[in-house]
């Protein structure tokens, strides 16, 4: 990825950043870019990190964790000291977020229109523009009848609509940055198609930059160009999609992936062995190697960083060559 | 014995089941039935899986909770080893309670949080006493942990000292305890990551194959449900629309709504810009008020006038192999 920010200049971009708790520290130097017009995904299971990343990017971090080093900058514009009210203006405006329960991100006690339009009418927009502006989002993100709907509450919307208010909300005010954090989890399959196809027809028209943030990888699958693997609270790969996904060189990556049933592979699931290590507790070395198949002597001792395998592909293993030459035996002998 | 004899390969039989709940009455007076699951016939035969997939509201929780004596159904049968559990007497549905367990989505709801793990295993031990000798106990309890993939030492823990996989196999060794020969498993790996989700599906197909249980387990997610299905049977809204193997029910879908759902499940091999058709709009109508005729109907991208009057039955159509409730299935 670092490799398109030359053309493109990032909407988002972080630079070493370190999130902790007090002493513990949960996100342990992570590099983004997030480039105008292209989705990228982070991944990972719970407790990677991966949320956390995301909400750094709206200077929403939960109450005692701190970014403790590195910078983040949205537009060019680096966010360290921001006050409250600086981030306030940015929110919305610059970068907006679709959280996973739209239930919890919709106030039950207002109407679903107006509280679209609050978003407007707190930037200065009269009642009736941002009454007309509010029934003309909730129509682009295909909320039926969304004159009548604009005085509905969230309890007479189903999941899916509710998702779609959360939607609209997001894209008001035409952010640079659109983050996504498990935005389908909560819903149903056939519902869920239809926000991912929605999410990507919106970033598209509106040459958004997108982080989705998901532990699912065939959702990733379906909407990113752009991966990025999280795991103890590292990006461990990262790259085109198509590139990780068909020649993983982390392992970690290669184990989600060989995890997931495939109709392709009959038989026992490979599952990745063990836990993952509990943030404060990390081991030497590198932090996924007690439950990496490909462990050596080094991997106890030395902290892999991140290192080209491919072009804009990166991963940080010591033994990168071997996974993805067994990666490409494995797709060879299918 | 009141008992409904059935066809002997069937450990569990259900026919025409109605469950669900009640609401106030229309005019605020009575209570009025919502049946969430509206006839369902359903046969599971020893050591085999069947699967239960469908979306949110399709009743297939309501089921599970039928089947294991939770949720008393408003009609139908449910008969277990030969015996009806709907006309039991106590004690007879007692004898056969410990063949039927179930493992729930959430282990930290379903799990008391104040027992240690030791406990939690034992518990039916204490209802079921002639499963285990209480000098055994400890010995029993590290010897199912053992079967689960947990250290004899994390049976003095408790839940919160544990993950969210290791509290889903202490459920597992929970249900194991009583030796059943049916586990129902409602989104047993559904709140696990990938990975141990992964560890947990090898166990149960290491159970089944060690100990002969079968498996009722209801699941949306269709990449787990193809891996481990022996059966599959398509839920929507109350009624099964689809039944057969596992590859039947994958790879030659007849149902109109069984075809969306395969293709709106998201892959690791789809690619974005590369988007499969969408056929299917809207959303599950409520229950309480289902559509006339076939029940997919508002839905469905091939529904015409006879599906608003007539109700298709379940049933193997022309160039069909398996069952379908579709008139146009042929």
């Amino acid at each position: 990825m670092p490799a398109t920010t030359v053309e493109t200049p990032a909407a988002a971009r972080m630079r070493n950043v370190h999130i902790a708790f007090g002493p513990r520290e949960v996100v342990r130097g992570v590099d983004l870019d997030l480039v105008p017009g292209r989705v990228t995904a982070l991944v990972g299971e719970s407790g990677s990190g991966k949320s956390l990343t995301s909400l750094a990017l709206m200077g929403l971090l939960p109450p005692g964790a701190t970014v403790s080093a590195g910078t983040v900058e949205i537009e060019g514009r680096d966010t360290a000291g921001f006050t409250d009210a600086q981030w306030r203006r940015l929110r919305g405006a610059k970068v907006a977020m679709v959280f996973q329960d739209p239930m919890a991100a919709l106030n039950p006690s207002f109407t679903v229109g107006w509280q679209i339009a609050e978003t407007l009418r707190r930037r200065g927009t009269g009642r009736r523009a941002a009454r007309e502006r509010a029934v003309e989002l909730m129509r682009t993100v295909g909320i039926p009848d969304a004159e009548a709907k604009y005085g509905a509450y969230p309890h007479e919307f189903s999941g899916g609509m509710r998702q779609r208010a959360v939607i609209a909300m997001a894209l008001t005010l035409d952010p640079a940055v659109l983050l996504a954090d498990e935005p389908t989890t909560a819903l149903d399959v056939t519902v869920q198609a239809q926000i991912l196809r929605l999410l990507a027809a919106r970033q598209t028209d509106a040459g958004m930059a997108m982080l989705l943030v998901s532990h699912d990888l065939g959702v990733v699958a379906r909407v990113a160009q752009d991966v990025a693997v999280m795991y103890a609270g590292r990006i461990v790969e990262t790259g085109a999609l198509d590139d990780v996904y068909t020649a993983p060189a982390h392992p970690y990556t290669r184990g989600l992936l060989d995890a997931v049933p495939d109709p392709a592979r009959p038989g026992r699931l490979i599952p990745i062995e063990g836990q993952p290590p509990a943030p404060g507790g990390l081991p030497a070395g590198c932090a996924f190697a007690p439950r990496c198949p490909y462990a050596t002597k080094v991997c106890g001792t030395e902290d892999p960083r991140l290192a080209a395998v491919g072009q804009g592909h990166e991963a940080a293993c010591h033994h990168s060559d071997k996974v993805q030459a067994q990666a490409t035996d494995v797709e060879a002998a299918s | 014995m009141s008992t409904t004899r059935t066809s002997p390969d069937a450990l569990l039989h259900i026919q025409d089941l109605h469950a669900g709940y009640t609401v106030p009455g229309r005019s605020g007076l009575g209570r009025r039935r919502v049946d969430a699951v509206a006839g369902v016939d359903l046969t599971v035969r020893p050591g085999r899986t069947v699967c239960i997939v469908g979306e949110s509201g399709c009743g297939k929780s309501t089921l599970a909770r039928s089947v294991v004596g939770l949720l008393e159904p408003f009609a139908g049968s449910v008969s277990f080893a030969g015996l009806d559990l709907a006309t039991a007497g106590r004690r007879e549905r007692r004898r056969v309670a410990h063949d039927l367990q179930m493992v729930f989505q959430d282990p930290y709801t379903s799990l008391n949080p104040r027992m240690r793990v030791a406990e939690i295993v034992a518990e039916g031990w204490h209802i079921h006493r002639d499963v285990v000798a209480p000098a055994a106990h400890s010995a029993e309890v590290a010897r199912l942990l053992d079967q689960v993939g947990l250290d004899a030492s994390y049976a003095t823990r408790r839940l919160h000292e544990l993950s969210g996989g290791q509290c889903q196999r202490v459920s597992i060794a929970r249900a194991l305890a009583l030796r059943p020969k049916l586990i129902v498993c409602d989104e047993a790996v559904s709140a696990l990551d990938v990975s141990v989700r992964a560890q947990i599906l090898n166990l149960l197909a290491d159970l089944q194959r060690e100990l002969g249980i079968a498996y009722l387990f209801i699941s949306h997610d269709l990449d787990v449900v193809r891996h481990i299905a022996d059966e599959v049977a398509v839920m929507y809204l109350g009624t099964i629309v689809e039944r057969g193997t596992a590859a039947q029910v994958f790879e030659s879908p007849r149902h109109p709504y069984t075809q969306a759902l395969l293709k709106a499940a998201p892959s690791v091999h789809d690619r974005p810009g590369a988007a499969k058709d969408l056929p299917l709009t809207g959303e599950v109508p409520s229950p309480s008020s289902p559509p006339t005729g076939c029940r997919f109907r508002t839905r469905c991208p091939l529904a015409a006038d006879i599906c608003a009057s007539e109700a298709p039955e379940l049933r193997v159509r022309d160039g069909g192999d398996h069952p379908a409730a579709c008139h146009f299935a042929g």
